[in-house]
């Protein structure tokens, strides 16, 4: 029989390490993907996904079911994230490591039209590269929202800021976007609008 | 009213997202319908996040190996972790459950009590000590620490027919020794008069000391450089002028105990004097204190 989210912290609760089993089995690549995009880092995102469900492990008899499991676990991966970020730069360490270019060079698929997946590749390269400039706050809200589909308020919940907080930091994150991504929008931008973003760049 | 490009621009996120509320919302569509240049941008920010799924990110390496992984240092941690585990709850505590009148009364005690031990630290950090004086039946009368300045010991002395003071000064002297051994830069000397009272002339501003004819007795003065007991190269200095002992009062059974300044600084001096005995203790006390008070420390103890 299948067990439900919550049986399954009930029984981590009570110390099945079966229960955690699958839960690592559920979300370890919701886990992965999220701690890659905030931290931009290969080895931090291993190190990110490790701690995330130690801590998990650690403190899942404080979690008192009043929220969503999921709710809880971003949380636990955003700061995490963050805190591996802070981290790395106050050790003044590049942040960009291998995570755009290589990464997808490895994933061509040479059945594909050659054309078409150099297309896909170079439009991938950009977005992630334009997402990846954003600050870290900007990027978090970005990756929260547009790439995991929360809404304002979890987010809010998730990151301990209010919800205006969330809706002002995306407002200029798409508006920065906006001016990165031009060439594949294919559509104008007002003058004004494009003259005080590019010079706050 | 109708709304300008800027405001417009600035709601264009919130519109997205269906955000705003029903007249914010008509005012900019009644914008949007007369503006190319704002529909152009709303029509980017769409486009952008059509665009966010080219996003990338590799996927995870060796899945299977999460768990075995976690496992493994879930199971080499050291024994004694789950007690610090325990610890770590009570520090990870969700103080945002506390009603607000609880939680910021809670942050103030939290900031009085670490204000108490820091200017307690402060305070046995930078202060000097001294030794107050007894008031057993004072061969002086009054052994004041006026003003007692920095880096100084005061001098104490007493009469010994009586046989409390007697117990007293065999503490002092069982003491004695100890308190040279964990005090080094508080030299104690103390020495029983038994030889017929000698008339002397204290000039003012100096002090008796005897010396190792115990027939005489020699005066300290101020900036005199005495060495210490235990042997070292140190010295120490005399730095305070003040007399506490008449000279009527110097004879036969009258002991005297000396203490004096030492010009090292006065580093961890507050934990050697807690390794000190009881009765030492007790004579010990910051400088810049009340002097009153210091003399009226009480020997009950002995």
């Amino acid at each position: 029989m299948e067990r439900t989210e919550t049986i399954l912290v009930s029984d981590l609760q009570a110390g099945d390490m079966t229960a955690l089993a699958i839960l690592v089995d559920q979300y370890q690549h919701l886990v992965y993907r999220l701690a890659i995009q905030i931290t931009k880092n290969l080895d931090d995102a291993n190190d990110v996904l490790q701690d995330t469900f130690l801590k998990v492990y650690d403190s899942i008899h404080s979690f008192r079911q009043d929220s969503a499991f999921e709710t809880w676990l971003y949380r636990i991966v955003v700061n995490l994230s963050i805190d591996a970020v802070n981290r790395r730069s106050r050790r003044r360490e590049s942040l960009f490591s291998t995570v755009g270019e290589t990464a997808i060079q490895q994933e061509i698929d040479p059945r594909q039209d050659p054309t078409r997946e150099a297309e896909k590749k170079e439009l991938q390269e950009w977005v992630t590269q334009a997402v990846n400039s954003l600050s870290l706050n900007h990027r978090t809200v970005v990756i929260l929202h547009e790439l995991q589909g929360l809404s304002h308020p979890q987010i809010a919940d998730i990151l301990g800021c209010s919800e205006g907080t969330v809706r002002s930091r995306l407002h200029y994150a798409r508006k920065k976007l906006r001016i990165l991504l031009r060439p594949y929008t294919g559509v104008a931008c007002h003058p004004g609008t494009a003259k005080s973003l590019l010079k706050g760049e | 009213m109708s709304l300008s490009c800027k405001q417009v621009q600035r709601r264009l996120s919130d519109y997205n997202d269906n955000l705003l509320t029903e007249g914010q919302r008509t005012m900019v569509d009644c914008h949007l319908g007369g503006c190319n240049f704002c529909r152009y941008a709303l029509e980017s920010l769409v486009k952008v996040q059509d665009l966010l799924q080219y996003y990338h990110s590799p996927p995870l390496p060796n899945q299977d190996q999460v768990f075995t992984n976690l496992q493994q240092r879930i199971e080499n941690r050291p024994a004694d972790f789950h007690w610090w585990r325990r610890l770590g709850r009570v520090f990870s505590f969700e103080w945002k459950l506390l009603p607000p009148l609880t939680r910021y009364s809670s942050g103030l005690l939290i900031f009085l009590f670490s204000m108490a031990i820091f200017k307690i630290s402060l305070t046995d950090s930078t202060s000097d000590l001294t030794v107050s004086s007894s008031s057993l039946n004072q061969v002086s009368g009054n052994l004041a620490l006026s003003d007692p300045p920095d880096n100084s010991r005061s001098l104490f002395a007493f009469d010994l027919s009586t046989e409390d003071n007697q117990r007293f000064d065999r503490l002092i002297f069982a003491t004695s020794q100890a308190a040279q051994q964990q005090l080094g830069d508080l030299a104690v000397t103390s020495q029983v008069l038994d030889s017929p009272a000698v008339p002397v002339n204290q000039p003012e501003g100096v002090r008796p000391l005897v010396g190792e004819d115990s027939n005489e007795i020699d005066f300290l003065k101020v900036g005199d450089e005495v060495p210490l007991l235990d042997g070292s190269e140190d010295l120490m200095v005399v730095t305070t002028a003040k007399s506490t002992v008449e000279p009527a009062g110097i004879g036969a059974n009258t002991s005297s105990l000396f203490a004096f300044s030492y010009s090292a600084p006065p580093q961890s001096r507050l934990a050697r004097i807690n390794r000190l005995p009881e009765v030492f203790r007790e004579m010990v006390v910051p400088l810049k204190q009340d002097p009153r008070r210091d003399t009226n420390l009480s020997l009950s103890g002995l």
